[in-house]
């Protein structure tokens, strides 16, 4: 029996002696455009990584113009320097540029921004009835009247349409194949996931990071009036800060400009044969690491 | 773009509402829907579109086909969530109810329904959403190979970067939110869902229905425990602190792009999107006046050939909003 790839994710100011050797390396930023590397850096870690027989995997983020140009830069570097390079894009454009743009030589996914799943961490709670009932209440209006606030389990419709995600739909997962995207990227949701099966297509689940949202850049989140310089190298990126709100079933975690939570178990959904890839960012691991590190009974899934 | 040719695009939530809308300077309107069959399936969670409920949304498809046959040729439909393959057929049938009763035009997001509208031929024009997060010229070819004609852009873009999208993509059509609504998360990237809480002292009511034994007004939500959009809420941080969160869509200033609106038509947008489907008819009426009355100033004095510098709307804003605007109310003074 074989198992899925298990692979890391580092930034790309990740030491050198941290840096996993392993069939693959996962590197880059895929919320924030200030963190793409400047192609000398990234040619550097692609030669490294072409010597010790690991290929690369580059993530990117959602890009503005000046973003977009710097990150075919990038990879107009790395294409005659890196092996078996794949670039995650989590912009649409990117995604159609670099399918057309390489012959081969570059292979684009789509990234976990693009692929539309339910992944606010609340959805899981509406799965529990007795937590839900247990809220059950009245409600007063301004006029004086009331009404009794009463909870509604959740019709298999809704079951299926939070633990599907929205790429995976057949007649765009077709059109994408048509264009040379053969990988979509998506998150451990808590409340399971189910894929549907396309053919041809493979999937990388991240794994127990959960993206859930993003702002242009720090400072929108920490409710700084002044934008964050970003310098993209030593300060970058912060330490991941815990966000903390009773209504949530646990902590969201603010790395860089973006927000996640976390979740490590596996359910059902996660052991389909279409998942031959999990990828764990380091810096979860860094910020929490016996909370999120999965064991490695977790990772024995069949691959394809 | 002359500044005389901008466009003023309304919120609508029912159809009472177009005639004065229209009346009051809006140029077109936009509207979305959230029908009982649907509501049924997956609840009133903002998941046919951005906006969550019956107060934003028509709660029937009859109102939707009486915008469509008021205000038909200048009414955007929302439809700019992204879907999942089992409701496609559904939110298909929608968009052709609507092409069927009149309306022109859909505002989309999910790059399959774009892929099936243009497979079928449908006649609807394709607004992309906000929601697409179409932030360089690449993604606006990406979704004009599409079919979409027109590109509303995120907010998170700064004026030189909407005039560098622009000039790349001179056969698109570009609007921009100009009034009421904003988050510091990007709304087409962000997951956090909109619900409905359902706090005391509301002046609402949500779609009530009468309780089989005691026949009592009940509401029935799938999740009890929703407190609120997770922009506005009060985050407590590991280190001790309060994440303070301020309300966007803060009635009393709301946001606002009226002295940008030269520089955004020399840069190429045609179209100023007033937020708030959900908010009351008298405040709509308000933001569109005013949004006209900014246009009207400016309308005189510049073209494209001209050029303009920024101009300063504070005095209207105060007048008309009740309360003077700082920078951070500005959608285009901040960024990026």
């Amino acid at each position: 029996m074989s198992y899925a790839e298990r692979l890391r994710w580092c930034q790309w100011n990740a030491r050198p002696d941290v840096l996993p050797s392993r069939s693959r390396l996962y590197v880059g930023n895929e919320s924030c455009e200030a963190l793409l590397p400047r192609p000398d850096v990234a040619c550097e870690l692609a030669r490294r990584m072409r010597e010790m027989g690991t290929s690369l995997t580059l993530m990117t983020p959602f890009l503005t113009e000046v973003g977009f140009r710097r990150t075919l830069d990038v990879v107009d570097r790395l294409v005659g320097v890196a092996v078996g390079l794949e670039v995650v894009c989590n912009d649409w454009g990117l995604c159609a540029v670099l399918a057309g743009r390489y012959e081969g030589r570059c292979t684009p996914v789509v990234g976990r921004l693009l692929v539309g799943q339910r992944s606010d961490p609340r959805w899981a709670q509406v799965f529990d009835a007795s937590a839900q009932q247990a809220q059950e209440r009245q409600v007063r209006h301004s006029d004086g009247t009331t009404a009794r606030l009463a909870y509604r389990p959740p019709t298999s419709s809704l079951a299926r349409d939070l633990r599907r995600c929205s790429l995976d739909q057949s007649d765009l997962l077709g059109f994408l194949k048509h264009l040379g995207v053969h990988r979509f990227e998506i998150s451990n949701l808590p409340q399971g996931i189910q894929l549907s099966g396309y053919t041809g297509f493979h999937v990388t689940l991240h794994t127990p990071g959960i993206f859930v949202s993003t702002a242009r850049n720090c400072s929108a989140l920490v409710g700084s009036r002044e934008p964050i310089p970003c310098c993209g190298e030593s300060i970058c990126p912060p330490p991941i800060t815990t966000w903390y709100h009773a209504s949530f079933p646990g902590p969201l975690y603010r790395f860089c400009n973006a927000v996640y939570a976390l979740n490590s178990s596996l359910h059902e959904g996660c052991m389909s044969p279409q998942i031959d890839r999990i990828v764990t960012c380091a810096a979860f691991n860094d910020a929490a690491p016996g909370e999120i590190e999965p064991t490695a009974s977790d990772h024995r899934l069949p691959q394809l | 773009m002359p500044v005389a040719a901008l466009k003023v695009v309304a919120p609508v939530s029912r159809p009472e509402e177009v005639a004065l809308l229209i009346e009051a300077g809006a140029d077109e309107i936009y509207c979305g829907v959230l029908p009982s069959q649907w509501r049924s399936k997956y609840g009133d969670w903002d998941s046919l579109n951005r906006r969550q409920g019956i107060v934003a949304n028509l709660p029937t498809v009859e109102g939707l086909q009486a915008i469509a046959s008021i205000a038909g040729s200048v009414a955007a439909l929302a439809l700019n969530q992204r879907y999942t393959e089992e409701q496609i057929p559904q939110v298909l049938e929608i968009a052709e109810l609507w092409a069927g009763a009149g309306g022109r035009s859909v505002l989309v997001s999910d790059p399959g329904i774009l892929l099936l509208l243009k497979k079928r031929h449908s006649g609807l024009l394709r607004h992309l959403s906000l929601l697409a997060t179409c932030l360089n010229s690449a993604t606006v070819q990406f979704f004009q190979g599409l079919g979409v004609s027109r590109v509303v852009l995120p907010r998170s873009l700064s004026l030189p970067e909407i005039r560098e999208v622009s000039l790349n993509c001179p056969d698109i059509e570009f609007e921009v939110m100009a009034l009421n609504e904003d988050c510091k998360f990007i709304d087409g990237l962000c997951a956090f869902y909109h619900g409905t809480s359902f706090p005391d002292g509301v002046s609402t009511t949500f779609g009530y229905e009468r309780a089989p034994d005691d026949g009592l007004p009940r509401s029935y939500t799938h999740d009890l425990t929703y407190a609120g959009h997770a922009c506005e809420l009060p985050f407590r941080t590991g280190r001790g602190g309060l994440l303070r969160q301020r309300h966007r869509d803060d009635l009393g200033r709301p946001r606002c792009a009226a002295c940008a609106l030269g520089e955004l038509a020399l840069a190429g947008v045609g179209f100023l999107k007033v937020g708030g489907r959900g908010l009351p008819l008298a405040l709509k009426l308000r933001a569109v006046r005013f949004l006209r009355e900014v246009v009207s100033a400016l309308s005189p004095c510049v073209s494209a050939v001209m050029g303009i510098d920024r101009t300063d709307f504070s005095g209207l804003y105060a007048r008309v909003f009740g309360s003077p605007c700082d920078s951070s109310d500005c959608y285009y003074s901040r960024k990026p």
